[in-house]
């Protein structure tokens, strides 16, 4: 258990350092609001191929898919500052540019998540015959 | 603007670190709560992933809270982009969704996705007027 824990703390410092180096060199203002929005598109992506193809493509330990996935992706996405960005561009009396946001974010990160679902299982279905929905 | 700082980033890696580890450690023991259920009482697990969801709102209450407050620049990286950054998470709510609508459950997919985006907001903004 202690291994796992390790694991994923140990992979979040990456994950949320790395989330915090992108949103101090694109800082979130009114004017622009895609920092939040790109982390999470790219990480649903990542955390689909990380659980649906690293995992069953790679013999890594299990620690290792966890701290990649749970902690590094886990970490590196964010909802709560998804959240709150919302409320403030709210706040700043927009009307069209929050409901973009929520679009953006969820339509894109569904659908990046589909992607690295969809592209892992091509992926595995290539390797393993007679499993694969073409 | 903030500056660049290292320091800045290094203390968001270690509160991330504190965050996922909480979160994983929620989920766990959502795990043993649904298995002690099982088998205590023979109840089968709601499909709507709670313990996801309640992470997701909890934690966008406490950052509404954090970042509206007078705290320094130091403990609000800390705690807000860091423990509640990483204690929070949009990559596995996204995968959920989409899993939930592979599983033919299309209705608690969408549900799962705007009850989320409705509740996160509300108590964000609950959170930043309590200061």
């Amino acid at each position: 258990m202690y291994k796992r824990i390790l694991a994923v703390a140990g992979f979040a410092f990456i994950g949320g350092a790395l989330r915090e180096m992108l949103e101090l060199w694109w800082p979130f203002s009114t004017n622009w609001f895609g920092t939040t929005i790109c982390i999470n598109i790219v990480g649903a992506f990542l955390l689909a191929m990380i659980n649906f193809w690293v995992a069953n493509r790679f013999a890594l330990p299990s620690q290792i898919i966890l701290g990649l996935g749970t902690g590094m992706i886990g970490a590196f996405t964010t909802f709560s500052s998804f959240s709150l960005e919302i409320v403030k561009l709210l706040d700043a009396g927009q009307m069209m540019i929050p409901i973009v946001y929520v679009l953006l974010s969820i339509g894109g990160g569904v659908f990046a998540a589909w992607s690295g679902q969809r592209l892992a299982d091509r992926l595995l279905g290539d390797r393993m015959d007679g499993d694969d929905d073409v | 603007m903030m500056m660049f700082s290292w320091i800045l980033v290094a203390l968001a890696g270690g509160g991330a670190a504190i965050g996922a580890t909480g979160r994983y450690l929620v989920m766990q023991l959502s795990q043993l709560i649904s298995h002690w259920r099982l088998e205590h009482s023979g109840r089968v697990p709601s499909r709507f992933p709670w313990p996801t969801f309640i992470i997701n709102v909890s934690g966008s209450f406490m950052l509404g809270w954090v970042m509206s407050g007078g705290l320094s620049t130091g403990i609000k990286v800390l705690v807000g982009a860091g423990v509640l950054g990483g204690f929070t998470t949009f990559s596995t709510m996204a995968n959920e969704i989409v899993l939930l609508a592979h599983d033919q459950r299309l209705k608690l997919a969408v549900w799962y996705g705007l009850l989320s985006l409705i509740c996160g907001v509300l108590v964000a903004v609950i959170g930043v007027k309590l200061n």
